[in-house]
């Protein structure tokens, strides 16, 4: 059998590579501390129906990592992100289910465009391995549909616009172990196919301009639309829309220039290493803080605000060494598009520190669900933030060398620092300003334009099986009235059919006899 | 003779079951169980002889200058096969499932002739017997439609009927218009109508005329509207008729048209392959979209059926090696998952006289082995690996871009995303808490309950070894290659 056909399960190929390595060692960690935060928090009655879903969506999510073809990819893929349904929906509650229900619409389409993306790899490149289609899809004629198809799976995967709502919706009402484990890896399974799935340094830079433009729009436009919703995870999800569009500028970097690609993929890397454990950590940060009262609280608020801070690019945080990885990528490309997103790559930190502000005041909002002391959950709270701390600057690799180099450097703290001045003094403003102001808070739902999109689908549908009800009435009627007409003609039809093929039967009994 | 025998068994166990008439149930079960398993064994050593080069074939001269002829090829047998082992699970099935049912000795009598009809269209030798025993496939359908004799029913048995019928007649001009033309001509891998090449316009009509015959089975649109209504009947009938034998026959009729009457190469080069291709994928979007849209859980599944029935026909329509070898293994992938799941249908129906998706709510835990099954064909259905849908949907996906058709793979994972749309709500629905909840006893009929984990089971294995010797993957590469040529993956 040649290569690119199906095998059976034994022909399912894993491997610990380089790139696997980093993205493996953050996914297991991710959900297996998700997993026991997870266990200790949910009621006994509901464990059971939680890790129906949890189990298997961890070992896809996991074992994707170190899929090494296309075909355990997508399954790895598949595994981990359709059980996350029931991770979505376990509250059972109506807005968990319309949730879930948009996930997993938008899950399978996603699914459904990598799965192209990979037959038409594996074809025009003779293999199944993921690193020779990622190499050899450069030069094939099919390259640009390969690359939209990975591109549009990869949006859908990591909520750029005009989908950045899906990841809100993925973890809003998730329960919080579960959601850490949503919030943190997930959406950088997007950042893993990235490397593994576009053709690297063989695509026209119009391509590399357009997703970088894309990629900036993202980290913008989330920015708002977080800093306008509801809930505390919510401001969370479009945080990691806004962060996962700077992860999509580094993917631009990769696509059109060569000599860049190294440096693309590192700062994909770091910012999957930060953000990852930076979003967990907030995600259980809040759970934690919602389950204690007096100094515990006010202690655990301020301990919230290490990774709050590493999101924004503060210096000596993880945020500052990937976002210093980021500007290095960008820097390696000319041209309008690319100079232009460096300079305005700055600015972005001021929507993210809006956000964490937002975050921050929603979370001091909540009240206390509970008033025993949550030993397991601080402690494997600490131990993600102690990750948090220290992995990026430690981890072996090349994209934080330049950024351990330059940390003390004046110039460099003072760029990581002003946008989040800015925020503060903004955050300051609005304090003063007149209530109408403040009222923009809490018109996003968490989900935006997808909402709107389902109340629109709903609409179509009730409207087309109202069309299609009040047909029936009418054909039932009109039944009633020339039923026996129309069994006539049936009837006329059933004996001329009979007929005819009789007839033809007599020709053919006549050709043979005359073939003869 | 041997080739005759997958066709004259069962018929001989229905007229049987005629004779034995209704009173004597516990014979009837014999004589139709007997008969299947007779008739696999049977299958089974043509299987071995045809796959070590030796195809068993035998003529019957029935006029003169016209013969009937069964010949035990690969191709034929892959269908003979499914239908057959297919017929011993759905036999202990329907016995559960129509334990309290009137006129069982018309229906199992009438169910055993269908799958002698089958089983001869799956091993006939040349157009005309195919003909033959397809129109014995409508006419023994009938009756199995009509069964419960409801007003509703009737109605779909006569719109089942006035399709089959003017397939059937357009069929029939297609093959005396050939045998005029060219005689006679046994199925050839590759084509077997090369001495008559240069008849373009004929050929184009009479290729026109069968895809016309064989559509109405293999519900190509618009030629689908019966088998939505025949959904009126038992569930046996939907698993096995409606999944399996006849709509596999009419898919079936395509893949012989194509393959080895005209050839992939005749039937590329007359502009025939492309035109029945869109029919096929325009077929494929439309019915899944309708899916999505039937509450009524029997419905739900027919569109589906009528979308995968399509696959089979675009893989067979692009004349390429490999998406017409995955044509042919999703023939036996479809049935088994289409069945396990026309299986559950007619369980829950039997036993908790739930029809509809939006009266599932707590489904999951009455009947937990039943939809535990269902869920695992939903997934296969919806190609997500390692299920059996995964092996064909990847080598139609792969067939499709190596023909050049890209947009072919599009349809195939873009129906993949719909099936996921039509199949989850049932899940989900199911899951819900609901009326169902407190377990009372059993499940359902263990006589019903096993043979839907069989086929369930079946679906994760055929996928965990879709890369052995003697999968259908595998089977339908063999059976494919000869018509291109000596093709080898």
């Amino acid at each position: 059998m040649n290569p690119i056909m199906p095998g059976d399960i034994s022909t399912l190929t894993f491997a610990l590579d380089p790139t696997a390595a980093p993205f493996f060692a953050l996914f297991a960690f991710l959900w297996a501390v998700s997993g026991i935060y997870a266990a200790v928090t949910t009621p006994a009655g509901q464990r059971a129906r939680l890790f129906a879903y949890f189990i298997p969506s961890a070992v896809g999510g996991i074992t994707v990592a170190l899929a090494a073809d296309a075909i355990s990819f997508y399954l790895c893929f598949a595994l981990m992100a359709i059980p996350a349904w029931g991770l979505i929906t376990h509250a059972r509650t109506a807005e968990a289910r319309r949730a879930g229900a948009i996930y997993l619409t938008l899950t399978a389409i996603g699914e459904a465009l990598l799965l192209a993306a990979l037959i038409i790899m594996v074809v025009e490149t003779g293999s199944l391995e993921l690193s020779v289609m990622a190499e050899g899809i450069g030069g094939s004629p099919l390259r640009d549909v390969a690359a939209a198809l990975a591109l549009a799976s990869i949006a859908l995967k990591i909520g750029t616009l005009p989908v950045s709502g899906i990841l809100p919706l993925s973890y809003t009402y998730t329960p919080a172990g579960a959601a850490s484990a949503l919030a943190g890896a997930p959406a950088k399974v997007g950042a893993l196919a990235m490397i593994r799935l576009l053709p690297a340094g063989s695509m026209p830079e119009s391509w590399a301009a357009a997703v970088m433009v894309l990629g900036l729009a993202t980290a913008f436009g989330a920015a708002v639309l977080g800093t306008l919703t509801t809930a505390p995870r919510s401001v969370l999800g479009y945080s990691s829309a806004s962060q996962m569009g700077l992860v999509l500028i580094a993917a631009g970097v990769s696509l059109a220039e060569p000599a860049a690609v190294p440096l693309a993929h590192g700062a994909i890397v770091a910012f999957a290493i930060h953000h990852g454990l930076a979003k967990s950590a907030l995600v259980l940060g809040d759970d934690v803080v919602s389950r204690l009262t007096g100094r515990a609280r006010t202690s655990a608020l301020a301990a919230l605000a290490l990774p709050a801070l590493a999101l924004v690019g503060a210096p000596l945080t993880s945020g500052f060494v990937a976002k210093y990885a980021l500007k290095d990528a960008v820097h390696a490309l000319h041209g309008t598009v690319p100079e232009a997103v460096y300079a305005l790559l700055p600015w972005t930190a001021i929507g993210t520190a809006a956000l964490m502000l937002r975050f921050f005041a929603l979370t001091r909002e909540r009240t206390a669900e509970t008033r025993v002391s949550p030993r397991v959950p601080i402690a494997l709270w600490s131990l993600v933030l102690a990750a948090v701390a220290l992995v990026v600057w430690i981890w072996p690799a090349r994209w934080n060398v330049h950024a351990i180099e330059s940390a003390l450097s004046p110039a460099s703290i003072w760029t990581a620092l002003w946008p989040g001045l800015i925020a503060v003094a903004g955050w300051m403003a609005l304090r003063y300003a007149p209530k109408g102001a403040r009222r923009l808070n809490d018109i996003v739902p968490p989900g935006d334009v997808l909402l709107g999109l389902t109340a629109a689908v709903r609409a179509t549908d009730r409207w087309l099986a109202g069309r299609a009800r009040t047909g029936e009435v009418t054909a039932g009627n009109e039944r009633a009235d020339i039923g026996p007409a129309l069994r006539a003609a049936e009837r006329t039809a059933v004996a001329w059919t009979t007929a005819s093929t009789l007839f033809v039967l007599l020709v053919l009994l006549l050709v043979a006899l005359g073939t003869r | 003779m041997t080739a005759w025998l997958p066709m004259l068994i069962p018929a001989i166990a229905g007229i049987a079951t005629f004779a034995l008439g209704e009173s004597r149930g516990r014979a009837r079960n014999a004589v139709n169980l007997a008969a299947a398993a007779i008739s696999i064994a049977l299958v089974a050593r043509l299987v071995v002889h045809a796959y070590n080069g030796t195809v068993i074939s035998s003529t019957l001269p029935m006029l003169p200058g016209l013969s009937l002829g069964m010949s035990a090829d690969l191709l034929g047998l892959l269908f003979a096969t499914v239908a057959t082992v297919l017929w011993g699970v759905t036999l202990v099935y329907a016995i559960g499932y129509m334990d309290h049912a009137t006129d069982r000795a018309r229906f199992f009598g009438f169910f055993a002739l269908c799958i002698a009809a089958a089983n001869g269209v799956a091993l006939a030798d040349d157009p005309l017997s195919l003909f033959i025993f397809y129109e014995i496939l409508s006419l023994t359908t009938y009756p199995l439609v009509v069964h419960n004799g409801t007003p509703e029913a009737l109605s779909a048995g006569r719109k089942y009927l006035f399709y089959a019928l003017g397939g059937g007649a357009a069929l029939l001009v297609g093959v005396a218009w050939l045998a005029v033309i060219a005689g006679q001509t046994p199925f050839t891998p590759g084509g077997a109508l090369a001495a008559v090449s240069d008849r373009t316009a004929e050929l184009r009509v009479i290729f026109a005329l069968m895809v016309a015959g064989f559509g109405v089975k293999a519900a190509l649109m618009p030629l689908h509207g019966w088998l939505p209504g025949a959904m009126v009947a038992p569930a046996p009938v939907s698993s096995l008729l409606h999944a399996v034998a006849v709509v596999k026959a009419g898919v079936f009729g395509i893949i012989r048209l194509v393959n080895e009457l005209y050839g992939p190469e005749l039937a590329t080069s007359l502009g025939l392959a492309t035109p029945l291709a869109i029919f096929a994928g325009i077929t494929i979007i439309v019915a899944s979209v309708i899916a999505l849209r039937q509450d009524d859980f029997k419905r739900r599944l027919a569109y589906s059926t009528i979308a995968q029935l399509s696959y089979i026909t675009l893989g067979t329509a692009l004349c390429s090696p490999l998406a017409a070898a995955g044509a042919l293994a999703h023939l036996a992938h479809h049935a088994v998952m289409k069945i396990t799941m026309f299986f559950t249908a007619g369980s829950v129906y039997e036993t908790l006289h739930v029809k509809k998706v939006s009266q599932m709510p707590g489904l999951a835990r009455r009947m937990p082995l039943t939809m535990a099954s269902f869920a695992v064909a939903a997934f296969a259905l919806a190609g997500i690996p390692p299920l059996v849908g995964f092996a064909s949907k990847w080598m139609l996906g792969v067939g499709a871009v190596e023909d050049g058709s890209v947009w072919a793979l599009l349809i195939y994972v873009a129906s993949g995303a719909l099936a996921i749309g039509y199949m989850v709500p049932v899940l989900t629905s199911a899951l819900r808490p609901g009326e169902h909840d407190p377990a009372t006893g059993a499940e359902s009929d263990p006589r019903m309950l096993w043979p839907i984990v069989t086929v369930g089971v079946l679906t994760i294995v055929l996928g965990l070894t879709a890369g052995l010797p003697g999968s259908p993957v595998h089977w339908a590469m063999t059976a494919i290659s000869p018509s291109f040529g000596g093709w080898t993956p």
